[in-house]
């Protein structure tokens, strides 16, 4: 609960941009560069993209949050909350998508148009370290009885 | 986004929890096929992140956001903010008062935007749903049927699923409550749950022991007999449910005896 009021405060009393303004940025970016047909270069885009949108929100600012009457109903806030959440899963697609360097499934690449068993039939696990940057870490599929083979129809 | 040139004028309901309502003016610019929610978010996103209104969908099903624009209770997100002063109101809407509107509201250019009538208002736009709620758990309004129940299936056939059809498409918006019955007894289960009660009692798959519980419920002072067919609900339902033409099937069918 302190955490959060200490959030709350900090974002009250932050001088940057507001969140619609970061919201668009995020919009954008994700449409363009990790859109339905990917490529490296505008995924390289994205991920840096991100970054920036994730430094620009760390001083979002959002005015009248601190008392409790002010934060009841107050969906500005909550849209805030939410968009803290988008921002991270945006930043986690980018890069996991910038990582696999094949198609499978929807992820599909114009620049590895095809699957990659050798390299990438593992499950991709994003965290954050303690520097704060992406790591990626990997974990094996159980493919049970089936026999992983190109889906085509 | 691609903005037009023009920019359409708001006088909003404000209130806090605790305060006394207001009336707040924004100018919204507008952008191709703008809803009125819509531009509720840009009034939000740009102009006061506090204004207080409910929503999900945004694509009138989901009932969250109604609210009274121009005097006439409709779904913000099925109102585009083009056609919101040229569409016929339906006839014969009850007077609907909030608070003190400014004498100098431009009542042919500016959007009124009012909360929900017959609710009390939680903040701004958002009103306390708890009774509209209370009275429709009230009626019963599912299937008593357990989830691992599953012989024999409850058939029904084509025709008798469209008789209830447009019952089924209730998306519990509270709009019909601008009934003014529901303004004068607090009571009063409103349109809504008494057409949802119907919507069950009409089905033929419902059990005739339950279908009894609700025709008791229903037929108490304060549901069907209270209403006055007034059929406002009829007219400002935005999904057709048409709840008054329920409630007198409920009168006719069963509760002449
Ligand atoms: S009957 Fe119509 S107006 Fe009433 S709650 Fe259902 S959808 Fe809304
Ligand atoms: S937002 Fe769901 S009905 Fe309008």
């Amino acid at each position: 609960m302190d955490q959060t009021l200490n959030l709350f405060s900090k974002w009250e009393s932050n001088a940057g941009k507001k969140p619609i303004e970061i919201r668009k940025a995020m919009g954008e970016t994700l449409s363009h560069n990790v859109f339905v047909f990917r490529t490296e270069i505008e995924l390289q885009q994205a991920v840096s993209d991100l970054k920036n949108i994730q430094k620009e929100f760390n001083s979002v600012h959002i005015p009248n949050i601190t008392t409790t009457e002010n934060r009841r109903f107050n969906y500005g806030l909550i849209r805030t909350l939410e968009l803290r959440n988008l921002i991270d899963i945006a930043e986690v697609t980018a890069f996991a998508a910038h990582w696999r360097k094949e198609s499978r499934g929807a992820h599909y690449r114009t620049d590895y148009p095809s699957r990659n068993d050798d390299d990438y039939l593992v499950h991709s696990m994003v965290i954050r370290n303690e520097i704060g940057n992406l790591e990626m870490q990997t974990k094996p599929v159980k493919l049970g009885i089936f026999e992983p083979k190109p889906r085509e129809y | 986004m691609i903005e037009m040139d023009n920019k359409q004028k708001f006088l909003i309901y404000r209130k806090k929890p605790d305060g006394k309502p207001v009336y707040e003016r924004f100018e919204v610019p507008l952008t191709p096929g703008m809803s009125v929610l819509e531009a509720l978010f840009y009034i939000q996103d740009h102009f006061d992140s506090s204004l207080a209104f409910r929503f999900a969908c945004r694509g009138a099903i989901c009932g969250s956001c109604g609210m009274t624009i121009d005097k006439f209770p409709q779904l913000a997100c099925k109102t585009q903010v083009l056609n919101a002063k040229s569409t016929k109101k339906p006839p014969k809407l009850p007077q609907l008062t909030f608070g003190d509107i400014p004498t100098n509201w431009d009542e042919k250019t500016e959007i009124l935007i009012e909360p929900l009538p017959n609710m009390n208002i939680i903040k701004d736009l958002v009103v306390d749903m708890e009774p509209f709620w209370e009275f429709y758990r009230y009626v019963q309004p599912y299937f008593k049927r357990e989830y691992n129940d599953i012989q024999p299936e409850s058939l029904q056939s084509p025709e008798k699923a469209r008789s209830i059809e447009h019952l089924v498409y209730c998306i519990l918006c509270g709009i019909c409550w601008t009934c003014p019955v529901n303004d004068k007894n607090s009571k009063y289960l409103g349109p809504t749950a008494l057409a949802k009660a119907y919507r069950f009692i009409a089905d033929s798959r419902l059990s005739d022991e339950h279908r009894s519980t609700i025709v008791d419920k229903v037929s108490d002072t304060n549901a069907v007999p209270a209403c006055e067919k007034h059929f406002v609900c009829n007219r400002v339902c935005p999904k057709n449910v048409r709840p008054g033409t329920a409630i007198k099937n409920i009168r006719e069918e069963w509760l002449s005896q």
